[in-house]
């Protein structure tokens, strides 16, 4: 004999049958009742990257190979000046990073 | 013409000795000004001559106090002056007689034709009293010393017994009556019109003469009055109820359109420059009252199910935003298509509510086994009676 069920609560149920799905399709939400991971919090974000290039101001210098390979030069002719004073880039294996890995 | 020309002259020559006149009809002065300035006097024929004898003797019987003599006296010399043969002699008599003053004048005369000509007010007897009399006459007549305040008293009882119920129709009347000329319609004015220059144009030929041809007039005038009270008739008049009418005054704030009272709120920033676009100006907000949307019991708490916190108990509002597209008016749209699926979504719960009471009876009636029994036994003669053919 099964437990008998009020017409009440039976209608009560009934009313919000399918309206989770409802609600989903109506304001465009994405259901994940299990809770699993999907990627879909990355895809509903605008493309932002625009933005973020806007933050830094186009700089000129860099449409002119002139100035660039001046740029270049300068720093060619500093770096020579200095690795003949003995304060050029360290050698493989012979850096601060390479001496505090053997100690 | 005649008649009219010797009582024009009678009354001009009345009027030298100032003496009053008797009173005349209201009917008898408009038809002398109508019809005596367009004509022109035909030549006037032999008038019988009066004898010295006879004007003596009405001139004797003048003086020994017989006033009324006057007028038959004024005539006779007018006739005599008329004729042309006494014009010596007549003159030196009206000379005389207008010098001569009456010694015995009764003032009753004077008095009762001022009177009945001049109708004046009551005279107020003490001046220093003004106001009681004053008093006495507004509590005596509703009507008197009329201001402001009266009327609009008068005018709200009449609206509030029903007789006024609508005050443009009153100003309507006004203006009808401001213009009284233009009330009759043309038919009518155009009758009168061509009867009354008939009319005037008999009187000129002189087939008709000007008392007759104003009672005719009058009489096509009476006529015309009565027709037109019968058409007046015939259309229905408005009754009237003497019990109070209330005010029944439409809700102009109410806007036209049919459906519920969509609210919308946007934001417009002003910004410089010729772009007019602007992040902010992007979200619409739309807000509406549940119980204007005609939904039942079921069909709420399905829509409360569905909205969630955009619903606000206290208000009775539903608020749907969107921010969803760049423009404003994409929004609103979205707004609106939002708000459409929701109430086609909540429509839904009557169907679902129908079909839920019909199979939880059927499960109680197939729980049953007295209804199962019968049910089958029913069926198992409907087999039986069925097979008895083949």
């Amino acid at each position: 004999m099964m437990t008998r069920v009020s017409l009440k609560n039976v209608l009560s149920a009934v009313i919000n049958q399918g309206a989770a799905e409802a609600r989903a399709w109506i304001f465009g939400h994405q259901l994940n009742p299990a809770g699993n991971k999907t990627p879909h919090k990355i895809l509903r974000m605008k493309l932002f990257g625009e933005k973020v290039a806007q933050w830094y101001p186009h700089d000129i210098k860099k449409d002119d190979p002139l100035v660039m390979a001046r740029q270049e030069q300068e720093r060619l002719s500093k770096l020579e000046m200095l690795k003949r004073r003995g304060k050029g880039p360290p050698k493989k294996g012979q850096g601060r990073r390479a001496a505090k890995r053997n100690k | 013409m005649r008649r009219t020309l010797l009582r024009n002259a009678t009354l001009y020559t009345r009027n030298l000795l100032h003496q009053s006149a008797p009173a005349f009809d209201a009917s008898t002065r408009p038809q002398l000004r109508l019809f005596c300035s367009n004509e022109t006097p035909p030549p006037v024929p032999q008038i019988d001559d009066v004898d010295n004898k006879e004007l003596k003797a009405q001139i004797e019987s003048y003086f020994k106090g017989d006033e009324q003599v006057l007028p038959s006296i004024m005539e006779t010399i007018l006739k005599r002056k008329l004729s042309g043969k006494h014009e010596d002699t007549d003159d030196e008599l009206m000379e005389e007689l207008r010098m001569r003053p009456l010694d015995d004048v009764d003032d009753r005369d004077f008095e009762s034709d001022f009177e009945n000509i001049h109708d004046t007010d009551e005279e107020i007897d003490d001046l220093y009293n003004a106001r009681d009399v004053v008093m006495k006459r507004m509590v005596k007549d509703e009507y008197f010393n009329m201001d402001d305040k009266k009327w609009d008293d008068i005018v709200e009882d009449g609206i509030k017994h029903g007789l006024l119920r609508d005050t443009k129709e009153c100003e309507e009347i006004l203006e009808d009556m401001l213009s009284w000329d233009k009330l009759l319609p043309d038919e009518i004015k155009q009758k009168v019109e061509v009867k009354f220059n008939e009319l005037g144009d008999m009187c000129e030929k002189g087939e008709l003469e000007p008392e007759e041809a104003y009672e005719q007039f009058k009489k096509f005038e009476d006529e015309i009055v009565a027709e037109y009270l019968d058409k007046m008739e015939k259309e229905e008049a408005p009754q009237f109820d003497d019990t109070t009418v209330p005010d029944k005054k439409k809700d102009l704030d109410d806007p036209p359109g049919e459906g519920p009272i969509l609210r919308w709120q946007t934001r417009v920033v002003f910004a410089p420059g010729g772009d007019a676009w602007h992040p902010k100006n992007r979200k619409v907000k739309l807000s509406v009252t549940v119980k204007e949307l005609g939904l039942s019991k079921y069909q709420f708490r399905r829509l409360r199910e569905l909205v969630g916190k955009r619903y606000h108990p206290g208000r009775d509002e539903l608020t749907i935003t969107s921010e969803r597209f760049e423009h404003r008016e994409e929004n609103r749209k979205d707004c609106l298509r939002t708000l459409l699926h929701l109430i086609e979504e909540a429509g839904k719960a009557n169907k679902l509510v129908d079909d839920a009471r019909s199979s939880y009876v059927k499960e109680r009636l197939r729980a049953n086994p007295a209804f199962m029994e019968r049910l089958h036994a029913k069926s198992m003669r409907l087999r039986e009676s069925n097979q008895v053919p083949a």
